[in-house]
């Protein structure tokens, strides 16, 4: 049986764009000689790859001059493609394909499982669930009925959805361990460690100061992590500075404040260059955590003073700011209100100001076309070299940066 | 020997299941994928447009003759 070319790539195109649309199927077109002409599929070059390793797109070609028939073929790890040839009547062929699919639901966890046996590190498990997860698992019932649609459309054939072959290409391999050189970390060290992190973020709530407990935890950490890898350290560290602050406003701390630790924190964290310094980070990080909840304990709220104060700056940091200027304002002594801003909100009144001019140079950065410089000066940053100094250290990228990634280049600027 | 940039990394991993030993890449986060397995191949793919990733990676060969089958795709 053969089909005129241009009746079958209308139809294709119409199944294609609504099997993608219903789960996220991709297809693939290929020559009789392994071309690839088109995939509608996302991550095409990882995906082309799997499809070649996995052995499917052989297996697929091996059936070239077979009658067409809609094939169900299973590679490695579980990862499947629906593959049918086209016969023109033209002359020539090509190869359809639809995936790729997981077939079982579990297919995904036994991935993860195969990642966390061999303690691979976080670039490489991040790199790999982005990619893998984002393969549908589709039920064996509605692959038969997808491979019954694909039929028809090169054919205009019904076929039951009984008489779809199902085919195993290759079966998978012993494996060497990975990173052999290590041994993995035994889930004794890391069920303590994970203990002792409960234990710190509940006194961290209470705004108790568990010192013995802050002690062992920075050993552990140092044992626990030494056996990893700078990077797999900082994630861990970054972890567990969020879940402090998440528990330091579970403990009362004010939202801006632990917020803004977190930022800070998770900012040196990136910047850590050798192993030693994580458990001096950690306890520090936890010092200043543990303040933010006592203060909040001293406190009930904010006062009037630091509220106006506040109100003062979000409405004025466009204009040059002092702390006399806002002091005055406030009808108190520069003195008096420096310490009792410090005191209720752990923020110098210098980083408060310096953070909501920040954040308004975030919002000028992603929805103006305003020139850097500019930026700058509105924001009274003094000069375009100190804002991007500033902007930097807090943000973790230059305000260009900021502005290409986050806006994606809607707004480039023009300096 | 390090890896070269390259924009498809399909004719590589070709090459690598020519191979007659066992083929390593050692990422600069310690990570060694034996790439004639399944499952470090998918590692390895699912990498692949990973280009700083991919150039801090060296390859080892178990068998000398490989690096001459590998050569084309290889840099000091």
């Amino acid at each position: 049986m053969k089909r005129a070319r241009k009746d079958v790539e209308y139809k294709l195109n119409d199944l294609q764009g609504m099997i993608y649309a219903a789960c996220r199927l991709g297809a693939w077109c290929f020559s009789s000689r392994k071309e690839l002409f088109y995939t509608t599929a996302p991550h095409q070059q990882e995906y082309h790859m799997l499809l070649e390793l996995g052995g499917c797109l052989d297996a697929a070609m091996a059936r070239q001059e077979l009658p067409g028939l809609p094939y169900i073929l299973t590679g490695g790890l579980g990862l499947g493609w629906i593959a049918e040839w086209v016969h023109l009547i033209q002359g020539g062929s090509f190869l359809v394909i639809l995936g790729p699919f997981y077939l079982k639901n579990s297919s995904i966890d036994d991935s993860l499982k195969k990642l966390d046996q061999h303690g691979l590190s976080v670039h490489l498990r991040q790199n790999y669930l982005r990619i893998l997860g984002d393969v549908p698992f589709i039920h064996e019932d509605s692959l038969r009925g997808y491979a019954c649609m694909l039929h028809f459309t090169c054919y205009e054939e019904n076929l039951s959805r009984n008489s779809i072959i199902f085919e195993g290409v290759r079966a998978e391999e012993p494996e060497t361990p990975l990173r052999p050189q290590e041994a993995p970390a035994s889930e004794n060290d890391y069920e303590r460690l994970v203990a002792h992190e409960d234990m710190m973020l509940r006194c961290l709530r209470q705004g108790l100061a568990p010192e013995s407990f802050s002690n062992d935890y920075q050993g552990e950490v140092q044992d626990f992590y030494l056996k990893d890898n700078l990077r797999q350290i900082k994630d861990n560290l970054i972890i567990f500075t969020a879940l402090c602050a998440r528990n330091a406003i579970r403990g009362g701390a004010s939202v801006p404040s632990a917020k803004h630790k977190e930022g800070k924190w998770i900012n040196r964290i990136e910047h850590m260059a050798s192993y030693g310094e994580a458990g001096q980070i950690t306890g520090k990080m936890y010092e200043e955590f543990q303040r933010l909840v006592l203060i909040s304990r001293d406190t009930d709220g904010l006062s009037k003073a630091v509220r106006d104060c506040q109100d003062y700056i979000r409405m004025n940091y466009t204009s040059p700011l002092t702390t006399e200027d806002i002091a005055r304002h406030c009808g108190y002594t520069e003195y008096y209100l420096t310490r009792k801003f410090t005191k209720e909100t752990g923020l110098k009144l210098s980083d408060y100001i310096r953070d909501v001019r920040l954040d308004a140079a975030k919002v000028m950065l992603l929805t103006s076309k305003k020139d850097i410089q500019r930026i700058s000066e509105e924001l009274q940053f003094g000069s375009r070299s100190y804002f991007d100094r500033v902007f930097s250290r807090e943000v973790g990228m230059s305000p260009k940066q900021f502005r290409e990634t986050r806006g994606q280049g809607a707004g480039k600027e023009n300096a | 020997m390090k890896l070269k940039p390259l924009d498809n990394y399909l004719n590589f991993m070709t090459a690598v299941r020519e191979c007659a030993g066992d083929v390593l890449f050692t990422t600069e986060e310690g990570d060694r994928l034996d790439l004639r397995s399944v499952f470090c191949q998918y590692l390895f793919a699912s990498s692949c447009t990973d280009r700083d990733f991919l150039a801090g990676g060296r390859i080892q060969c178990s068998e000398t003759a490989d690096y001459v089958r590998l050569a084309p795709y290889l840099t000091e």
